[in-house]
């Protein structure tokens, strides 16, 4: 049995590289972009840049296929420093998966080098006002036509909805329930997709959320990814690769917040010491530090599963639980640590002059989005238990 | 101790404060939170009915029916801080009055400064005082104060900046807590009302933050500041014995039932918002197998708020009843932020869960309410306070 966390040279050398990155280019104007609630374009650049794009993207199609570990590692140190410069990638590569795990030849052709180069950015849309976590009761409708398909239904909360090139998006086709959906990909410009309202938000004010309105928009055949009624399973095969990105951020952010009351705590004297010598503070920060390196353990088992189990394009199982418990944990660590890291900076923290208020407001989401913890445990539960279908 | 039954006087007071929260205070909160004001119409409007914060602690926000029977002040202000912080904390304390700067001017005032200082509130329109007291290397530490004052002829000279002073700018006086000598620790605290205007006396920047954003946080900066000798609340010779830092203190004991109060209005409106919305969504949708779960998440809320309610009630009625409670104002204010914040976020993810449509109430809420476990002395130091209440009796000190 191996347990050691050891990055191998090469993932040393991104990590080190996104740390540069993250410090010049993001750290220095994260509060002014969370401020102003503008999408950082500049992000986008240094992505683009420095290719941080094609990490999750094979070599045929402009990619570096990195490790799905190398993947979290890279998400996790933006995640220090920006919540929403994290969530960059790891939305492209969301956007980019229900192509890469069940796309054709001709679709990957297309549209993954681009988005390898970040030359486009994508989207995935699956939310609907009355269907988050529950995906089998999707209710934006793909009717057939000559030579393809005519799309009708909302889309919420859809991060980058607003200003992605490519959307990879659900319907259905068919009856009610999972078997109904199809997976499609949806140009952006194509007559009648429009995006309704811009969303603003606790946290990842950056980041842009929007509402996408489909009103019988004409999607071509060829834009079909997989078979008809192969849509649900798309969905999942993408989330259950997913996940253990959303827990790297949640993870990093919680590091961010820790760094900061560490260092605060040194400095800061109370009572004619620095206030890291009280017991109250050890014992927050010490509670800080385990949460952190339990996630940690969860989210790189996690992502190594996925990598072990998610080549070929088909749905993972043991992977799923350590994702659910990983994307739980340590999101539910990040808000914690978050809250205690105001705790500890005091006033000063609850003020924008720190980052760590901004962090708070950040690991909320993580709690929330890529299926709630609540979902989460279900997931975890289920895969121990031996249940027939319930009502 | 306690009587659970809410006096008729006291239903009163808490039902007429809730009609104002919920029909003057709650339509303007989201647009007072987004620009970073609360209107000061609405601050005439509430000053118009008689809800003020100028008897606080313990004079009761009464609703304008003149001055609160003495024996159930603190429990009328706690019940009206839960209702005007379930309209909105923000609005809630920046209400016209003397605020927190009134009970040290109550406390030590002479009569002469007391008609000075507290008359002002008479006038209709609208006037504030304020509590400055901490500073960018003293917060929870009261005693490390680094604002000092000097005796010059029949003037005061202070120098120093204070931080994070609610209402500090808009206030017609602060009440200021300076040293005539740091190394003396408590003993050399003197505290001084500094009207707006006094010459050396600025202020510096309002601060942003990450909720309580209507409400006004100011820095002040005292750079040989000249405050008159008469300002020198009670006079010279009251500060024989350290008194100005017990009256700093002091005034901790009625406010922090207060905070609390406001922490347990907070945590209420995001529960009974929370409960609400999902009764209305998940009887138009499907069951969904978390039912169970909301349930039990719902009746986790409520169970702690009213938890935390209990503490502060008791820790008001010790006070009306005279009986020392700085343990149980500690024990209130602790539990209270600490429950309070947790509610806050699991209506935020209550209401993400089931995929609602986006609201700014929750989040707004969310962001409010984590201060409540910092301001009026961090809930770490409350429960120190607590735990030396606890060992007193058996000679440990902690």
């Amino acid at each position: 049995m191996q347990v050691d966390l050891k990055l191998d040279e090469e993932q040393r050398q991104i990590v080190a590289m996104v740390r540069e990155l993250a410090q010049e280019r993001i750290a220095p104007f994260a509060a002014e972009w969370d401020e102003r609630e503008e999408f950082p374009w500049p992000v986008v650049e240094a992505y683009r840049e420095a290719g941080l794009f094609a990490l999750a993207f094979p070599e045929t199609y402009g990619g570096v296929g990195a490790s799905a570990v190398t993947q979290v590692l890279v998400v996790e140190e933006l995640a220090k420093v920006d919540a929403t410069a994290a969530i960059i990638l790891a939305v492209q590569w969301l956007g980019a998966l229900p192509i890469l795990v069940a796309g054709s030849e001709a679709q990957k052709a297309r549209y993954l080098p681009k988005l390898a180069s970040g030359e486009w950015l994508a989207a995935m849309a699956l939310t609907e006002p009355e269907a988050g976590s529950d995906v089998a009761g999707l209710q934006a409708r793909a009717v057939r036509v000559d030579g393809g398909y005519r799309l009708t239904g909302q889309k919420k909360f859809i991060s980058h909805g607003a200003i992605a090139d490519v959307l990879t998006t659900f319907a259905r086709t068919g009856g009610p329930g999972a078997k109904g959906l199809s997976a499609f990909i949806v140009e952006k410009g194509a007559p009648g997709v429009r995006v309704g309202r811009i969303e603003r938000k606790l946290g990842l004010r950056a980041s842009n959320t929007a509402e996408i309105l489909f009103d019988d928009c004409f999607v071509p055949e060829r834009h079909r990814i997989g078979e008809e009624g192969e849509g649900f399973s798309i969905a999942m095969r993408t989330l259950d690769r997913s996940r253990p990105a959303v827990a790297a951020q949640a993870l990093g952010i919680a590091e961010g917040a820790f760094a900061a009351a560490l260092q605060y705590a040194q400095e800061r004297r109370a009572f004619g010491q620095e206030i890291a010598r009280f017991q109250a503070i050890q014992f927050m920060l010490a509670d800080m530090a385990m949460g952190i390196e339990a996630a940690r353990g969860l989210v790189y088992r996690a992502a190594h599963l996925v990598e072990e189990e998610g080549r070929g394009g088909g749905r993972l199982t043991t992977a799923n639980r350590y994702s659910a418990m990983a994307k739980c944990f340590a999101s539910d660590v990040a808000m914690q640590v978050t809250i205690d890291a105001v705790q500890i900076l005091g006033g000063y923290g609850y003020i924008r002059d720190f980052p760590v208020e901004r962090f708070m407001r950040d690991a909320k989401i993580t709690q929330i989005y890529e299926g709630t913890n609540q979902i989460q445990r279900i997931i975890i539960a289920r895969s121990y238990l031996d249940l027939a279908p319930g009502p | 101790m306690i009587d659970f039954e809410l006096t008729e006087t006291q239903r009163a007071v808490r039902d007429f404060l809730h009609w104002v929260a919920e029909h003057e205070i709650r339509p303007v909160a989201l647009q007072a939170d987004e620009e970073g004001d609360v209107p000061l119409e609405l601050l005439r409007r509430l000053k118009e009915l008689g809800v003020t914060l100028d008897t606080l602690p313990g004079g009761g926000a009464s609703g304008g029916d003149g001055e609160a029977p003495e024996h159930q002040r603190n429990r009328l202000a706690v019940l009206a801080a839960e209702e005007l912080a379930w309209g909105d904390a923000a609005v809630a304390i920046s209400l016209p009055g003397a605020g927190l700067g009134g009970p040290p001017v109550q406390l030590m005032g002479t009569p002469e400064q007391k008609e000075r200082f507290l008359g002002i509130f008479r006038d209709p329109e609208p006037r504030w005082g304020a509590y400055a007291l901490t500073e960018p290397e003293a917060g929870s530490d009261v005693a490390a104060i680094r604002t000092t004052c000097r005796k010059e002829g029949d003037h005061w000279v202070l120098n120093g900046t204070k931080l994070f002073i609610t209402n500090g700018a808009r206030a017609s006086w602060n009440v200021v807590f300076a040293t005539i000598d740091p190394a003396l620790g408590r003993a050399g605290h003197r505290v001084f009302v500094v009207e707006r205007g006094t010459p050396g006396f600025t202020v510096g920047r309002i601060m942003e933050k990450m909720g309580l954003r209507a409400s006004e946080t100011a820095e002040l900066i005292f750079d040989e500041c000249r405050v008159p000798a008469e300002n020198l609340l009670g006079g010279e010779e009251r500060y024989r014995q350290g008194e100005g830092f017990r009256t700093a203190m002091q005034t901790f004991d009625g406010t922090r039932p207060m905070v609390a109060a406001m922490a347990v209005g907070i945590g209420r409106a995001a529960y009974e918002y929370t409960r609400d919305r999902l009764r209305e969504e998940l009887t138009l949708s499907r069951p969904i197998p978390r039912y169970g779960v909301i349930a039990e998440r719902l009746s986790w809320m409520e169970r702690e708020l009213h938890a935390a309610r209990l503490l502060v009630w008791q820790a008001a009625s010790m006070a009306d009843q005279r009986i020392p409670n700085s343990k149980e104002a500690s024990m209130a204010k602790a539990y209270a932020g600490t429950v309070a914040t947790r509610v806050c976020a699991a209506a935020v993810e209550l209401l993400g869960a089931v995929g609602l449509r986006h609201d700014r109430w929750v989040e707004k809420w969310f962001r409010d309410i984590k201060v409540f476990d910092i301001f009026e002395g961090t809930g770490q130091v409350q429960r120190l306070v607590v735990a030396r209440r606890l060992f007193e009796p058996y000679g440990l000190r902690v």
